[in-house]
């Protein structure tokens, strides 16, 4: 199932990603991303709400999908996840580097005014694979280890 | 700038849905749908967590949008609505109708049975709507009330210190 899940997060490059704000309504927004395995690396302004809705509550959720030609052929990749800032500069380096890689519009010398965006790591906790190939409305799910929760 | 919104709704089809699990996660998913004007069908099963979320808290909040080339031509909404089954059955074979046009290949499938499927809809409250081609992170907000759409603050440009330098995608 890892090997699914790495094939959808490798072959895409956006996500939705949705944050509870402090009224406790969900937040959804879609989000340029890269993953090393099951760390997805994204970059939000420090200004925005999903910042701020991050620093109160870090559990987020997140969705990776694309429109197939068929829907027997549906892929998608979900994750409850914990997200924080990297601020360790070696980590900030690793983590713009695979976000360059994946968005060539983006060049890896030159990175944002990190005074005003934040460079964001969401470490996966529990993970829904979805595969329309194995059948409609096929799902597997996987548990990180040292998982708090059970879902 | 109701108009625009309408217009991003009808020129898609998938949405990101997120609700609110009982355990104070959210919980992100998608969904096809199909609009009327605003207002925004969708069809989900009645054993899914999030059928069982929507029963607990009708907040969900809602994204619309495709990847692109250039950043500049990026066209998104960012929702916040409140979801309901639609229990009336006139409205829901109209909702049917509207995801079999948007979406023809469900024509395919057997139609979706009440016990099985539950025919939702999402009244927009508030509409953030994302247009990069008037700066990058350049977004709107609207307000739906009783007595129909309001213009709020135009909104900020969200551009992480980028300006106007973000290039296409090559």
């Amino acid at each position: 199932m890892n090997d699914k899940a790495f094939e959808i997060l490798g072959s895409n490059r956006l996500m939705a990603i949705s944050t509870v704000r402090p009224d406790d309504w969900p937040q959804t927004t879609v989000v340029g991303y890269a993953n090393d395995e099951f760390t997805i690396y994204f970059v939000i302004f420090r200004a925005s709400q999903k910042f701020a809705n991050i620093a109160q509550n870090d559990r987020v959720s997140l969705a990776v999908f694309r429109e197939p030609a068929d829907m027997h052929l549906a892929e998608a990749f979900y994750a409850g996840a914990i997200a924080s800032e990297v601020t360790d500069p070696v980590e900030r380096e690793h983590g713009w580097r695979l976000l360059a890689q994946r968005h060539r519009n983006l060049a890896p010398s030159i990175q944002p005014d990190w005074a005003l965006a934040a460079l964001m790591r969401a470490e996966c906790r529990h993970v829904s694979v979805l595969d329309y190939n194995k059948g409609l409305g096929h799902s597997d799910a996987l548990h990180m280890t040292g998982s708090e929760e059970e879902r | 700038m109701k108009d625009k919104a309408v217009d991003i709704l009808d020129q898609n089809r998938l949405m990101a849905i997120s609700t609110n699990r009982p355990d104070g996660w959210p919980q992100c998913t998608m969904v096809g749908y199909a609009n009327d004007d605003i207002l925004i069908y969708f069809v989900i099963s009645r054993l899914s967590q999030k059928f069982a979320n929507i029963e607990r808290d009708d907040r969900v909040s809602l994204v619309v949008g495709r990847d692109f080339h250039d950043p500049a031509t990026i066209k998104a909404l960012s929702i916040a609505a409140r979801a309901s089954e639609v229990r009336d059955e006139k409205q829901r074979r109209r909702a049917v109708q509207l995801l079999l046009e948007r979406h023809p290949g469900l024509g395919r499938l057997e139609p979706p049975s009440p016990e099985h499927s539950a025919v939702m809809r999402a009244n927009p409250e508030i509409i953030t709507i994302l247009d990069y081609s008037k700066g990058f992170g350049h977004a709107d907000l609207l307000t739906v009330g009783p007595g129909g759409l309001t213009d709020m603050t135009a909104a900020r440009d969200d551009d992480w210190g980028f300006g106007t330098a973000l290039k296409p995608v090559s």
